[in-house]
């Protein structure tokens, strides 16, 4: 946490450094692809499947699935800005069985609110086209729902949703490539998200954690992973300072 | 937020098994710790069920009783317990017993192994209950079969059975464990012990930790001796054995005649039916035995004795040929015998074999005396009278008691001589009586005792008492004559004058009654002298053991054969024609 605040502190700084710049305002947004470890969920998968008296199967496990992306960006000085970030991602698991009897099915749904500062350092520039090394920080807000559902015959036996959440810092640094035409600037990126494990809750009892039957370890979030995607912006107010 | 919403993950696939629903339907099979369609209980007891159908696991099982559901099981097992009236639980009666069971399918689906779908397979039984119904098996039959004895029983109809077991005894106190059973569905046995004999039969039947017992006597029929003469001188001994898959064998035994016992003379195979018994004694009765020997006695029949007593059959017979029916035959001299058959004198010629002649009447009458030569026949008739027949001239007349004595007084003893004079005794009195005048010729009642017989000389005019006493008549009086202390035998039928004596394994003497010279001795090593045949010139002799037959001139022995005597007196129960010898009871050998 220390580490964290310190780094806040010099990319505040960094404005201070560089007197003569063109300042601008950008909003972007990206789209792209996401791919998470998730490995507590994944073990809590596999314990499911290894209960069930019939053979399920696992046949979602937590995939690459889109992510949102929105930022507000001020070029402070040349060669840094830094701005506002937010991102969104969801994926899930299922566990299924289906048979002219019924049908299994253990569902889980994560979706993670990742919010923060984003910098941005200009490395290398030719024209129209630069590339930035991107840092992203912040805070994260994640939820679970997992649903377990059994149907014989019409009927149901079991009907059980559970919703958990989990709360903790994240770090994402990564690389983009843009080309800026007039005001739009488009690119793509690719980054790697770490963040702190933190216990999973059940959403309306904070003493209720997630944890791990076969060995009553806790079992912590994990959304690290690389993304990639596409990413555009564009300039809402272009001034000069000097 | 809806956004968001909008763009969390959607999970779309499913895992979709194809299974075969069309399964066979499963053969069940409950075992139960009781074996009918109905259970009877009359003490605490316990009803248990485990179920099995080819593999499949069973979800539950439901206990009803008159359809009200007292237990449920997870399981394909399960146990309930049921106390009758006395312990105050269920009172005494009949219920209806039902067990559902419902196993999974076996396809293998989720409603398989959710438990929602399989068979459900249902089963009923009577239960009757009363605290004091006997539960004790009973022997239903004990019968032969096929040269075994079969034991069949009841089913034991209450719960928890462990065991039969059949048990034997031949006298109530000691027991012999046959076989233990511990398939409550088997209910027959075969006693491999038993051999036709007495048996009480002994069933116990545990269960529930109690002894139950129930017992049954039987008796068949051990191996019977039979016995039929084989000859003149075997027996044919016959038996038929029902159980012959049990012998081992047969001892054939005689009995000993001067002491308790028996002793062996064959040991035969169990496959024997029949058996020679050769040169068995003649003149006394033979009683032979048959044991039979079972191939698996019980423990308690280990000495000969309890096997002889409950094994063995005896049978009695008599050596020799059956020639009349019964009665003392009465040899006199000459070529042929008398004797009498009920009513019926009969004249049987021993060169030819042949019955001659014989003469009947309608009155009660017996023979007490024939003349030496066989021409009187002599004896009472009706207990009133005498009666006396004369062969040669065939007239059968009788004489009143009271024209000799002037009363009825019985006559049981007399002899006659050739020429019809007879003498006679009743009471102490002596009375000579001559038959063909119908005249009282002399009679004497001084004595002081009855005499043992009486025997008269061939001219009428010497008898003997039996105590040694020899008399003779002389006119009207009787005069006792000097005793001779020597056996008497008889007198001498070809000479009056003459009386037979001997002295045991000593000689036979011809000695003159009056001069008490001896015309003739003949060495014998007999005790008794029988009979003499002057016409094949033989005398029949015996030891306590052994008959002997010697030649009346020589003295020579001719030929001897067993026999067996209580006594050395001489009873006139053997007679010696030529080559036989008769016994008055009708059977005669062969010397030869």
């Amino acid at each position: 946490m220390k580490k964290c605040k310190l780094l806040l502190a010099l990319i505040l700084a960094l404005p201070v450094i560089d007197k003569v710049f063109a300042q601008q305002v950008s909003v972007g947004i990206g789209l792209g692809m996401c791919k998470s470890d998730m490995s507590g969920l994944k073990t809590i998968n596999q314990n499911v499947i290894n209960s069930l008296p019939f053979g399920a199967k696992q046949i979602e496990n937590f995939p690459a699935a889109r992510e949102y992306n929105l930022e507000l960006v001020v070029s402070l000085v040349n060669r840094y800005s830094a701005g506002f970030y937010y991102n969104f991602f969801s994926t899930g698991s299922r566990i299924s069985l289906k048979d002219y009897s019924g049908e299994f099915s253990f569902d889980n749904i994560s979706s993670n609110h990742s919010f923060g500062l984003i910098n941005k350092f200009s490395v290398v520039g030719r024209k129209a086209f630069l590339v930035q090394f991107t840092l992203a920080l912040g805070f994260y807000n994640s939820t679970f729902k997992l649903a377990e559902e059994l149907e014989v015959y019409d009927t149901v036996i079991v009907s059980d949703d559970y919703k958990f959440k989990s709360q903790g810092m994240f770090f994402r640094p990564g690389v983009t490539v843009l080309y800026s035409f007039k005001s739009i600037t488009i690119g793509l990126y690719g980054t790697y998200n770490i963040n702190t494990h933190n216990d999973i809750y059940l959403d309306d009892d904070n003493n209720s954690k997630l944890t791990d039957e076969t060995n009553g370890d806790k079992i912590k979030t994990d959304w690290g992973g690389f993304q990639y995607g596409v990413i555009t912006s564009i300039n809402i107010i272009n001034f000069k300072q000097k | 937020m809806l956004i968001c919403y909008s763009c969390e993950y959607e999970l779309k696939d499913v895992y979709y098994v194809d299974i075969d629903q069309n399964v066979n339907s499963p053969v069940s099979q409950i075992d139960l710790n009781f074996a009918t369609d109905t259970v009877y209980l009359n003490s605490p007891s316990t009803i248990e069920f485990n179920i099995h159908a080819s593999g499949h696991k069973f979800n539950w099982m439901k206990f009803y009783i008159n359809n009200i559901n007292y237990g449920t099981y997870f399981s394909n097992s399960g146990i309930f317990q049921i106390s009758p009236t006395y312990y105050n639980d269920y009172k005494n009666g009949v219920y209806l017993i039902k067990i559902e069971a419902f196993s999974n399918s076996g396809t293998g689906s989720i409603a398989d192994v959710a438990g929602a779908e399989g068979f459900l397979f249902e089963y009923t039984w009577v239960m009757v209950i009363n605290d004091e119904m006997n539960l004790a098996p009973q022997f239903k039959k004990i019968s032969r079969d096929n040269r075994k004895l079969s034991i069949e029983w009841e089913l034991y109809k209450g719960t928890n059975f462990e065991y039969y077991e059949i048990l034997k005894s031949n006298d109530g106190n000691e027991w012999f464990s046959i076989c233990k059973i511990y398939d409550q569905l088997t209910l027959n046995t075969f006693d491999p012990s038993y051999i036709g004999e007495k048996a009480i039969y002994r069933i116990i039947t545990q269960a529930n930790g109690v002894l139950y017992s129930r017992q049954a006597d039987y008796q068949d029929t051990i191996p019977q001796l039979r016995l039929v003469n084989f000859g003149d001188k075997s027996f044919k001994l016959s038996w038929k054995s029902y159980f012959t898959d049990n012998i081992a064998g047969y001892k054939i035994s005689v009995a000993k005649n001067n002491e308790y016992g028996y002793d062996l003379i064959a040991t035969l195979p169990a496959s024997d039916s029949t058996y020679i018994f050769q040169n068995g004694k003649f003149g006394t009765e033979s009683e032979l035995m048959l044991t039979t020997i079972p191939k698996n006695a019980p423990s308690y029949f280990s000495d000969d004795f309890n096997q002889k007593w409950y094994y063995s059959t005896k049978c009695k017979g008599n050596i020799g040929k059956k020639s009349f029916n019964d009665g003392i035959v009465y040899v006199p001299y000459g070529n042929r015998l008398i004797y009498q058959t009920n009513n019926t004198i009969f004249f049987y010629d021993y060169d030819s074999r042949l019955k001659t002649d014989s003469v009947s009447s309608n009155t009660n009458f017996h023979i007490l005396a024939v003349s030496p030569d066989g021409n009187y026949i002599l004896g009472y008739e009706d207990y009133t009278s005498f009666f006396i027949y004369d062969a040669s001239a065939r007239t059968w007349r009788t004489v009143p008691f009271t024209q000799i004595t002037g009363s009825l007084n019985y006559y049981y003893i007399m002899d006659i001589s050739n020429t019809g004079v007879a003498i006679l005794n009743a009471d102490k009195g002596y009375y000579v009586y001559d038959f063909v005048s119908n005249n009282l010729l002399a009679s004497r009642t001084d004595f002081d005792y009855i005499p043992l017989y009486l025997r008269i000389s061939a001219d009428g005019k010497y008898f003997y008492n039996g105590y040694n006493y020899y008399f003779q008549i002389e006119g009207n009086t009787i005069k006792q004559l000097p005793d001779i202390n020597l056996y008497f035998y008889d007198f001498n039928p070809c000479n009056p004058e003459e009386v037979i004596v001997y002295t045991p394994n000593g000689s036979i003497q011809f000695m003159n009654i009056i001069t008490r010279s001896i015309s003739r001795s003949i060495p014998i090593s007999s005790e008794v002298i029988h009979n003499i045949d002057f016409n094949a010139g033989r005398i029949l002799g015996s030891t306590k053991n052994e008959f002997k037959v010697y030649d009346l001139n020589t003295g020579n022995l001719i030929w001897s054969y067993p026999t067996y005597s209580q006594t050395n007196f001489v009873s006139y129960q053997f007679q010696l024609c030529k080559d036989v010898i008769y016994w008055y009871d009708g059977y005669s050998i062969n010397i030869e």
